[in-house]
């Protein structure tokens, strides 16, 4: 029998500001799914290991691909609809099974596709994500606590609910926060509920182009910031781009996962008044301004962020910031994914 | 010394928000370079031209070297394009002069243009963008001034330094501008307004950016055996030099150096066989006003925050000791982008044959031009020589 040993929780609050809930414009289902795995990543004895993994979230299913870019291996992902009933399925199986590993991720949220650019946008609303990992021998049975689970009609509810009420057993394991309380989360501003229209596509662009080919080849640099170490020299060149920066070897550049928090600013700019691509057009209109970081992340290896969740020009050189995936635009029916920066809970240089 | 091309005639349009299009762009600063020819001189004997443009806006990308040999009158000559976003025209010069010596002509015209304001403000901005690096750099919001910004902002911290040695570039950009006749901006500015301004992308206001604008400018270059045929005052080309570096600037190791203008400044200096100490003043690519710092540096005329204190003690002034952009530079004499390395050997012509006018700089012998692509993927440089 295996049993629930991690459990990793987040949930962006809304807040009402005249009767509009709003929420953070660059996260949806799938960021938070993310957020939820990389909090148990460092937890479990074998990071990444999980090749089962069991999805109650209202996702797309020809999307399972971004997932096994962010796990970085191949994963048989099953898909769920997103109810307290599928939950309870999801999670009676993965107690039963016996095989490897195995995650569920509970998520719900705005959708993940970018709205029609001929209906004129959508709105971000809440979201939110949980996961359990089982594993064998350790944790608590849930047995009896599924009944109430089954019963609810929202999946993420119920997982928010069932984590609480299994945590107090297990303090030293329990990863996630939630907060659905209003006064509990941070304040958000009303037009950070941005309304994001794609441009249309009949008109040229006037983002910056990358095709959906060229950006998902990008992804796990882009994602889980994978460099390539040169095994002749031993340098790393980020983003991959199969070639060894220092000594030009082709072969043999192994994939080598760099951190994703914890990084040392080395350069910030504030853009506003103009200064920003037109893509990011509608956030400079809701939010006046944002900031953007250059980042050390290995030694020789620096990445340009977009800061998010602080005030513009918060951030100071020598700050460390942690890196969350997030969207960045939408492009071709398409959101894009990137790491943006957060404050770090290590907030300046050691 | 060896010389190794020079330039025998050169024109320039008014920079700025222009009611003419490409074409009459084109044909005015061609004809001007001819007529500035002081024994005159045959189109037949033009063997080449060069167009340096980045096609802003999308206006004839492709071939348009073939619209210049139209507007020149040389409809058949071989016609080239050069194009490295910003630095194009020092690279268009730089190819000139080795088609020169290589023997293959006599003669060769280059044309830099660029038309940029007759595009929408969204259009324009997609454009100014999509010469850095879209897929990291851009994708994190950001366009040629947040990639300065960042630089600036570590370039201040590094070196204990404030946005006034900012400022003071603008100040004295602004005031050499009022007195070029070409110039987009005319007028000068204050230390004030300049802080004033609203920040594009901090550390960077709206006044340490340079404007958006129209403009070509002509130089006819010769080959040095045969410039005095058609001048006795020839500006030689003795220097010239370009190097390259990582697009974006987050693969570089040195934020506040740009490699590609050393690279540049070191094979110029040494095909020129002089230093430093030997240059009268400089034409800086100064697109923002911390690139005009870390040009003086990369250039080799001051150390690793030596620029800032020469700025704010004056010695970049007309009157200074190193006069830097007389002309106004990118910061008020405007950036047509195609056009701006090109205008900067106009610059040389003039000031190197005493004919600067209110803005001569007394006595200049030598001077560098340094044009720079993007935040310094690409750099040329070209040390000129008066005849």
């Amino acid at each position: 029998m295996v049993r629930p040993l991690l459990r990793a929780a987040r949930y962006v609050p809304t807040s009402l500001h005249d009767g509009v809930h709003v929420a953070a414009a660059d996260e949806d289902a799938f960021t938070e799914i993310v957020t939820a795995l990389e909090r148990i990543e460092p937890l479990a004895s074998t990071p990444g290991s999980a090749t089962d993994i069991e999805l109650v979230a209202p996702f797309p299913e020809d999307l399972s691909w971004a997932f096994g870019v962010v796990v970085g291996s191949d994963v048989s992902l099953v898909f769920g609809e997103s109810t307290g009933a599928a939950l309870a399925a999801s999670l009676t199986a993965a107690e039963r099974g016996s095989g490897p590993d195995c995650l569920v991720l509970v998520s719900d949220g705005p959708p993940v596709r970018p709205p029609d650019p001929s209906t004129g946008g959508g709105s971000a609303g809440p979201a939110g994500a949980a996961a359990f990992l089982f594993r064998e021998g350790v944790g608590q049975s849930l047995e009896g606590q599924l009944e109430s689970v089954r019963a609810e009609p929202s999946a993420l509810s119920a997982a928010f609910e069932l984590g609480r009420r299994l945590a107090p057993s297990e303090p030293g394991i329990w990863c996630g926060e939630w907060v659905t309380d209003e006064a509990q989360g941070p304040s958000l501003d009303p037009a950070a509920s941005v309304q994001f229209r794609e441009v249309d596509p009949n008109r040229v662009s006037e983002g910056a182009y990358v095709p959906a080919d060229r950006y998902r080849e990008s992804l796990p640099s882009r994602w889980r910031f994978v460099a390539e170490k040169c095994s002749e020299c031993g340098a790393l060149t980020f983003p991959a781009r199969g070639t060894c920066r220092n000594c030009g070897r082709r072969e043999r550049l192994l994939p080598e996962p760099l951190p994703v928090n914890g990084l040392e600013v080395v350069a910030t700019t504030v853009i506003g008044s103009g200064g920003q691509p037109t893509e990011f057009d509608p956030q400079v209109q809701a939010l006046g301004a944002y900031e953007v970081v250059l980042a050390q992340v290995a030694p020789g290896v620096r990445v340009t962020l977009q800061v998010a969740d602080a005030e513009p020009g918060s951030i100071r050189i020598g700050d460390r910031v942690d890196t969350r995936l997030r969207r960045l635009y939408p492009l071709e029916g398409e959101w894009r994914y990137g790491r943006k920066a957060v404050p770090s809970v290590r907030r300046t240089t050691a | 010394l060896v010389h190794r091309a020079a330039i025998v005639g050169a024109g320039h349009t008014r920079f700025g928000a222009l009611e003419e299009g490409p074409r009459a762009l084109l044909r005015s600063a061609t004809e001007a370079a001819f007529a500035s020819v002081d024994r005159g001189v045959e189109r037949r004997e033009v063997g080449e031209v060069f167009l340096t443009t980045i096609g802003f806006g999308g206006w004839q990308i492709g071939n348009v070297a073939a619209v210049l040999a139209e507007e020149a009158r040389l409809v058949g000559v071989p016609a080239n394009r050069v194009e490295n976003a910003c630095a194009s025209g020092g690279f268009g010069l730089r190819a000139a002069v080795r088609a020169l010596e290589s023997g293959g002509t006599d003669l060769a015209l280059v044309v830099g243009l660029e038309k940029m304001t007759d595009l929408s403000s969204a259009r324009r901005r997609y454009w100014l963008g999509v010469s850095g690096d879209t897929e990291w750099e851009r994708s994190a919001g950001l366009t040629f001034a947040g990639v300065y910004g960042l630089i600036a902002s570590r370039y201040l911290a590094l070196h204990g330094l404030g946005r006034e040695a900012l400022a003071e570039v603008a100040v004295k950009n602004h005031a050499n501008g009022a007195r070029n006749p070409n110039a987009h901006f005319q007028k000068e500015v204050t230390r004030e307004a300049v802080l004033a301004a609203p920040r594009v992308a901090d550390p960077l206001g709206l006044y340490d950016c340079c404007p958006v604008s129209d403009g070509a400018a002509a130089v006819l270059l010769a080959r040095a055996e045969v410039a005095r045929k058609f001048t006795d005052t020839p500006v030689y080309i003795d220097g010239i030099g370009a190097g390259s570096d990582h697009l974006a600037v987050q693969e570089r190791p040195e934020l506040t150096q740009f490699a590609a203008s050393r690279r540049a400044a070191e094979a110029a200096f040494r095909s020129a066989e002089c230093e430093p100490a030997d240059i009268s003043f400089l034409e800086v690519h100064d697109c923002f006003t911390i690139a005009e710092l870390l040009a003086i540096e990369d250039l080799g005329f001051a150390g690793p925050g030596g620029a800032a204190p020469m700025t704010l003690e004056g010695a970049t002034r007309s009157a200074g000791r190193l006069p830097v952009n007389p002309d106004g530079g990118l910061k008020s004499k405007g950036h047509p982008i195609g056009a701006t390395g090109v205008s900067q050997a106009y610059e040389a012509f003039l000031q190197l044959r005493g004919a600067a006018g209110a803005r001569q700089i007394p006595g200049a012998e030598r001077c560098l031009l340094h044009n720079v692509g993007g935040a310094g993927a690409t750099a040329a440089v070209t040390i000129c020589v008066a005849g």
